[in-house]
């Protein structure tokens, strides 16, 4: 074998070496990492969104779950239910009812304020009642009840 | 079934409604219209306008949706008993 030879084969694996080395990892499944994602929790999060809002810590309170289908969160505490929802359409609302299962009463309606909604009201005026349903007319947005 | 009462406050026929629903054990939501405007706007559109209360909506299993106007026993029972 000359010496031509030694280099045109030489020359020629290190070609297939880097051929190799580019298509290769292409081919390689690359095993995929779930790595839990930091989620703020409801609460942060509405005290992120809504300007200058503060839940006290030794507030009792529930996250609100949301069962409209769309975009919205809430909390309430047992003085107030505090909401980021969608803006409304002129002559809807969004009410916050109460309910023990029997029977349900309306709180109110919900008032924007620091760029979500709230409702303030006092939960011991209403013994036996738990179940917090925030509604735009009849369809259900936010739920949570107090256990 | 979903029963809707809008009420006042201090009307008696309104509390007489309560207590036939509750009678039939029949699950209900109470809109005060003298302290929630919105719901007396509410009221007022499902109503055609007529203020008088109790004013009660009716949303059948069937999606129909029933409206009475008072306190008329005859209607609701005619309405909840085949479904009581």
């Amino acid at each position: 074998m000359n010496t031509k030879k030694v280099v045109a084969i030489f020359v020629a694996l290190i070609i297939l070496v880097v051929v190799f080395l580019i298509i290769f990892p292409k081919f390689i499944k690359k095993p995929t990492t779930l790595l839990p994602t930091p989620t703020p929790s409801v609460e942060e999060q509405l005290e992120q969104r809504l300007n200058g809002l503060v839940i006290p810590d030794d507030a009792e309170k529930i996250d609100l779950k949301n069962v409209s289908g769309g975009e919205a969160m809430g909390i309430a505490t047992k003085s107030e239910v505090v909401a980021d929802l969608p803006d409304l359409s002129r002559g809807e609302s969004y009410q916050v009812l109460l309910s023990n299962g029997a029977k349900t009463v309306l709180l109110g309606t919900m008032k924007q304020a620091k760029g979500g909604w709230i409702l303030e009201y006092d939960l011991s005026k209403y013994p036996g009642y738990n179940q917090i349903i925030v509604v735009k007319g009849s369809q259900h947005i936010l739920e949570g009840t107090f256990h | 079934m979903q029963i809707t009462i809008y009420s006042t406050s201090t009307c008696p026929y309104c509390k007489e409604l309560e207590n036939y629903l509750e009678e039939k054990n029949l699950a209900y939501t109470e809109k005060l219209v003298d302290v929630d405007e919105a719901a007396k706007t509410e009221m007022a559109g499902l109503s055609g306008g007529f203020m008088g209360v109790p004013f009660t909506l009716i949303v059948l299993d069937d999606g129909r949706r029933e409206t009475i106007v008072g306190f008329d026993k005859g209607k609701f029972n005619s309405l909840l008993n085949p479904q009581v």
